[in-house]
């Protein structure tokens, strides 16, 4: 084997798998050179979640993102001439009208978002899925994208390699497992093997069910989680005998038992002769921290293929058997049958993305087959140009905030997401039960007193409505109507509409605890902000100002919204809590690359935030200050902050709390006042 | 009101937002180039929107609260708006306004399309709801002078 070379331009660790494999693709694409790649096992993979991955693709999520790089990895794949398009059903069983409402929207979804999905009659289901019950089906959905990678996309990542070695960019290293990351100053230098260092300006974190592994030798740590996937196996199956494919039906999905089967094809085909019958566990789902994964030597089968009892999915496959009798005719292998380890994340969404501690590492971790060229070739372009041509908020690994990173708490939101991977349908406004109460505001207390219905948004319990408030509901009956569809409904608390009009009419306080806030300080602090910003923020008339504007991409496009309070010392910047750790991780950015001699702390927990709304919001916070004539409409109009003070209150629930605001106060009319919350 | 990551999107520009400032200023900044690009355009391909729904009920006579992510369709042809640089029309944001007694949606519609009043569709659940353009770019439809705050 060829020597480990001492330095390399950019070294990806995982190569094997389809993450890694088409990364390497990728950067040969956009004129990369110097890339070695190394494997902690085989190339392609012996022991990743692709050695064994399921290898079928559906373009059928609700989200934009998901759909473009599905999309993309199919039209890859069939460029490459691997990819069997049969197309797939997704099917809703009598009685299971929730699941035909879901599969409704997801052709909503399909059509918002250019995908070709439509729905189906049990006939046609029939028709092109021979063995289906047709009696137990009302309806479904056909995708005639979809398909199977074939023979496998292991051998795709093969080819993928072998292209990119022959290109010359490419030097490829098996049985070659990172032990250890050399970072200085808080840049990347390399990475450390058994077989020696290599030096290199970029790292790339493909490492998949290890990720969180190698993200640990960096610090920090991946949202995201292994997980059993029972996979199972009936055979011989003849059907395709003779006939040289790799899969003959089209793919079914019966996600409202949680299962999906497929035939493999002709029996002298790799996997061929087989049914394939996948379930995914929805009440008890076995994850694996990847510390726990098996070495090679140790597993029967492999470190991501786990042994399956029959028992942990007898009762869903009873029902498969009622839907598709053929699984009841043919035999079980059980010592083909496993549970492959995949991965689930806390927000639905991979790790990608530069590290937020070490600069030139970057991740793609947590990604599915369907997804692995597409989210590469995304990686890619973000490291080559800065940016990708769709919006990747929703798989930048800057957008975890610190708490999203602790291991208690990956692991509460990732048990949520393992039991919904297939059903039930997940709700736009679906909030999680675990990983809940990290922060609250000064405020929580009084709020669950009156009756706070909380959802929670980047942490903070945000109350949405309070009982309390009920009695408002009689007073706007007319003009706040009852959601009868219990979908419409749902996770939502009709006295918010009433507070709503109330404010309208007179006045309502909001707490915006949540708003994410930065200090920005330091000798460069208003000559950096006027680069990064649109708005004008420089000269001495923006002091005392609120000014709400936006970050820009290099080709003009809307990177951030939020308001900066230009006060006398510093730039204050209030973000929208979705967004608050992205934005806060590009001002670092910015300021280290471009060489800024400026400060940006996180006082997010050091103020809140309250909005005074409505007509009557000037008078009513004039009866509670100090100096009600100074908050007058001369000295304080729109857009204007303005420090004042309250004395304290007696007899409230939270005396001690209120203080002097030695600080801006502004948002349009109404009043940001800050209060230490510690 | 817009929001990064649902309203606002690296895929569209400041106009198309239509958040751009009155006047640029002569300092430097990050995309200022191809900001003052965009700005010298007789118009952009697309301009984000306020759509209100027209009538509610679903195909039970059930008045509908949408959430979520509805395509925006040619009520003639039932093919989903797409700009001239090939992005789709869809939803961004939809919410029951209670002041104005109606749902209102954003979403950005190709140049052609943009225009007050004209009539359009949105699917959920398998219904189509028809729509109608309130507002191109930044129009509220409350206050829409925004005169409330400054009094």
């Amino acid at each position: 084997m060829a020597e480990l070379p001492e330095k390399a331009k950019v070294v990806i660790i995982g190569l094997g798998g389809i993450v890694g494999a088409s990364v390497a693709h990728h950067l040969v694409e956009r004129g990369w050179d110097d890339i070695v790649g190394i494997d902690k096992s085989a190339v392609p993979t012996d022991i990743g979640s692709t050695s064994h991955a399921s290898d079928f693709c559906y373009a059928t999520s609700h989200d934009f993102l998901s759909c473009w790089t599905t999309r993309y990895s199919i039209d890859f794949f069939e460029r490459m001439g691997h990819y069997a398009k049969v197309g797939g059903l997704e099917i809703a069983r009598v009685g299971d009208d929730g699941r035909m409402d879901e599969i409704k929207r997801k052709v909503a979804s399909g059509k918002a978002f250019g995908t070709g999905v439509r729905l189906v009659t049990p006939a046609e289901i029939k028709e092109k899925f021979p063995l289906i019950e047709e009696d137990l089906v009302q309806g479904g959905m056909w995708d005639p994208d979809a398909g199977l990678v074939v023979p496998r996309s292991q051998v795709v990542c093969g080819l993928l390699v072998e292209n990119a070695e022959k290109s010359g960019k490419l030097k490829a290293f098996a049985n070659t497992p990172a032990t250890g990351l050399i970072i200085e100053k808080g840049r990347i230098k390399g990475v450390e093997t058994p077989r020696g260092k290599i030096m290199a300006d970029y790292v790339i974190v493909c490492a998949g069910l290890w990720g969180r592994v190698v993200a640990g030798m960096a610090g920090e740590d991946l949202p995201v989680m292994p997980v059993d996937h029972p996979l199972s196996w009936f055979g011989p199956y003849e059907e395709f005998a003779g006939t040289g494919k790799e899969i003959g039906w089209p793919l079914l999905r019966d996600q409202g038992n949680s299962a999906y089967m497929r035939d493999t094809g002709d029996p002298k085909t790799t996997e061929g002769g087989m049914i394939e019958w996948g379930y995914y566990e929805e009440t008890e789902p076995r994850l694996c921290h990847p510390r726990d994964l098996l070495e090679k030597t140790e597993a029967r089968l492999s470190p991501s293929q786990r042994d399956l009892e029959i028992d942990q999915v007898m009762a869903p496959m009873e029902r498969a058997m009622e839907l598709t009798p053929i699984l009841a005719e043919l035999g079980y292998d059980e010592k083909r049958s496993f549970n492959g380890l995949l991965q689930v994340t806390t927000d639905g969404g991979p790790s990608m993305g530069e590290s937020q501690k070490v600069r030139g590492l970057w991740y793609a971790v947590a990604i599915w087959i369907k997804d692995g060229p597409g989210l590469a070739k995304l990686l890619v372009d973000w490291m080559t140009d800065g940016r990708t041509e769709i919006d990747h908020h929703a798989i930048d690994y800057a957008r975890f905030y610190p708490f999203q990173t602790d291991e208690d708490f990956i692991h509460a939101r990732c048990t949520e997401a393992a039991m919904k991977i297939y059903n039930p349908a997940v709700h736009p406004r679906e909030p999680f039960a675990g990983g809940r109460g990290v922060r609250r505001s000064p405020f929580y207390e009084r709020e669950k007193e009156l009756g706070g219905y909380f959802m929670e948004l980047g942490g903070w319990e945000r109350a949405h409505g309070y009982a309390s408030n009920e009695h408002l509901l009689e007073r706007y009956a007319d003009r706040v109507p009852v959601r009868e569809n219990e979908w419409d409904n749902r996770h939502f608390w009709r006295v918010s509409n009433a507070e709503h009009l109330e404010m309208s009419a007179d006045v309502g306080m909001v707490n915006l605890s949540h708003f994410a806030i930065y200090d920005v300080t330091g000798p460069d602090h208003v000559k950096f902000m006027e680069y990064l910003c649109v708005a004008k923020v420089g000269g001495d008339d923006r002091v005392g100002k609120g000014i709400y504007t936006h970050f820009l991409d290099d080709k003009g496009m809307v990177k951030a919204d939020f308001t900066v309070f230009r006060m006398a010392d510093r730039i204050r910047f209030v973000d929208g809590a979705d967004a608050g750790n992205r934005d806060f991780v590009y001002m670092k950015r910015m300021a280290e690359d471009l060489d800024y001699d400026v400060e940006i702390t996180d006082v997010s927990t050091d103020f809140t935030t309250i909005g005074l709304w409505g007509p009557n919001a000037r008078t009513t916070l004039q009866k509670v200050v100090e100096d009600p004539e100074a908050l007058g409409h001369e000295n304080f109009p729109l857009k204007t902050a303005l420090p004042f003070g309250m004395p304290s209150a007696p007899g409230t629930s939270c005396p001690s709390v209120w203080r002097p605001m030695p600080i801006p106060a502004g948002w349009k009319r109404a009043c940001a006042c800050r209060t230490r919350t510690s | 009101m817009r929001l990064q990551n649902a309203d606002l999107l690296t895929e569209y520009n400041l106009l198309e937002a239509d958040l751009a400032r009155p006047k640029v200023k002569d300092a430097d900044f990050i995309g200022k180039a191809a900001y003052l690009e965009h700005r010298a355009r007789d118009h952009q391909p697309a301009m984000l929107c306020t759509l209100v729904i027209t009538d509610d009920r679903d195909s039970k006579g059930v008045a509908r609260y949408p959430v979520g992510v509805l395509p925006i369709m040619d009520p003639e042809t039932g093919e989903t708006l797409a700009d001239s640089e090939g992005r789709r029309s869809f939803t961004t944001s939809i919410a029951y306004g209670p002041t104005i007694g109606k749902n209102i949606a954003l979403g950005y519609l190709p140049h052609e399309h943009a225009v007050k009043g004209k009539r359009f569709q949105v699917e959920y659940f398998g219904d189509t709801y028809p729509v109608e353009v309130a507002g191109v770019g930044y129009e509220p439809l409350y206050d829409p002078e925004n005169l409330k705050p400054r009094t």
